[in-house]
């Protein structure tokens, strides 16, 4: 079992390699620290409010069945967003192009300020439809830097690039976006 | 044209909470475009999705037993796919066998000529000065013909009933 305390977090690596060697413990671990942000990834790539416990579901199975793979030179979080993208991807080419947004995707009210609230829907609307319309890379990477924090270094370990590419990518991406955000 | 950077490499932190702006780079916020739109996307790229709620409680047991079924497949397809390659090895191992010819069924060995003959020539040394009439006795042992086996074995039971046979074969022992 996985011996963790408050003060010093066991680190993704231990983590994984203590799966590797058999404990659930960690496994569990992994998922409380990057379920969440795997889910906010797949959504603001496009996925359907209701598809992503299953989608957030499907791109952990894939991460965990070939945990061996990952060496570290990319951060787990990265990784796991790669493999969120390309799960998107086959779900994508699966359903033969259409896309799949549920209804319940533009009614997310969660601040008391109706002006407020409709602003930040209508930004996150936007923002959602921008980023739909970047090439695949450009959106990922935006997410990976913008959403998760990742440094140029690791998405590029991600996604197989340079980090002089991954920033381009990004200052694209944001060229596009401010275009389409108003 | 290209864009101000200014502030781009510290957005994400500052976005996330890990951070906060510092005076200076307030200022610059407020009097650059390029990075207050930047600021924009990113601090709304930071809060997207937030609304969405998974359960990494209710995900973590359904994906381990997921796991550890697909490994279970795994393992299964593995040894499967072993013991097809046994049963294969053995099959041709068994064909390569019945094709062998086997050392006693194979062609028969021709005896040299030379050996045969020189078999043939090897002279009995202490019959060199025998008289023709004690050759004519050796020749004529060899020719008399054998005691019937049953004669030595002891007496013939076939078609005798038990008590017979025990009585024969009491006879056969006193005798």
């Amino acid at each position: 079992m996985v011996a963790m305390t408050e003060s010093e977090p066991l680190s993704d690596a231990s983590l994984a390699a203590a799966w590797r060697a058999g404990d659930e413990g960690a496994a569990a671990e992994i998922v409380r620290r990057h379920a969440g942000a795997v889910a906010r990834f797949l959504y603001s790539s496009g996925a359907g409010r209701s598809d992503i416990d299953d989608l957030v579901q499907e791109a952990l199975f894939r991460a965990f069945r070939k945990l061996d793979t990952w060496r570290g030179e990319a951060s787990l979080r990265s990784w796991l967003c790669c493999i969120a993208g390309n799960l998107l991807k086959d779900e994508y080419r699966r359903q033969r192009g259409r896309r799949v947004v549920s209804i319940q995707d533009d009614q997310v009210i969660d601040t008391a300020d109706p002006h407020e609230e409709a602003a930040a829907n209508d930004l996150e609307a936007q923002l959602r439809a921008g980023l739909q319309s970047l090439p695949r890379l450009q959106r990922e990477v935006f997410l990976m830097r913008a959403q998760q924090g990742c440094e140029y270094g690791d998405i590029a370990a991600a996604l197989g690039t340079t980090p002089g590419a991954a920033r381009v990518h990004y200052h694209h991406a944001v060229k596009r976006l401010k275009e389409l955000v108003s | 044209m290209s864009m101000c950077e200014a502030c781009s490499d510290r957005m994400p932190a500052v976005a996330s909470g890990q951070s906060e702006w510092s005076v200076a780079e307030r200022d610059h916020l407020a009097g650059c475009r390029d990075c207050a739109a930047e600021w924009k996307l990113v601090s709304a790229a930071a809060a997207l999705g937030r609304s969405v709620a998974v359960d990494p409680g209710v995900i973590g047991p359904r994906l381990l037993e997921r796991v550890r079924a697909a490994e279970h497949q795994e393992r299964r397809r593995r040894w499967l796919r072993r013991s097809a390659q046994v049963v294969g090895l053995a099959a041709a191992a068994a064909l390569f066998l019945m094709m062998v010819p086997r050392r006693g069924n194979g062609p028969v060995r021709q005896v040299p000529v030379t050996a045969a003959s020189e078999a043939a020539d090897l002279q009995l040394a202490e019959l060199d000065g025998a008289a023709p009439a004690e050759l004519q006795a050796v020749l004529a042992e060899f020719d008399e013909p054998e005691v019937p086996a049953s004669a030595l074995d002891g007496p013939d039971v076939e078609g005798l009933d038990v008590s017979q046979v025990e009585r024969a074969l009491r006879s056969w022992e006193e005798s």
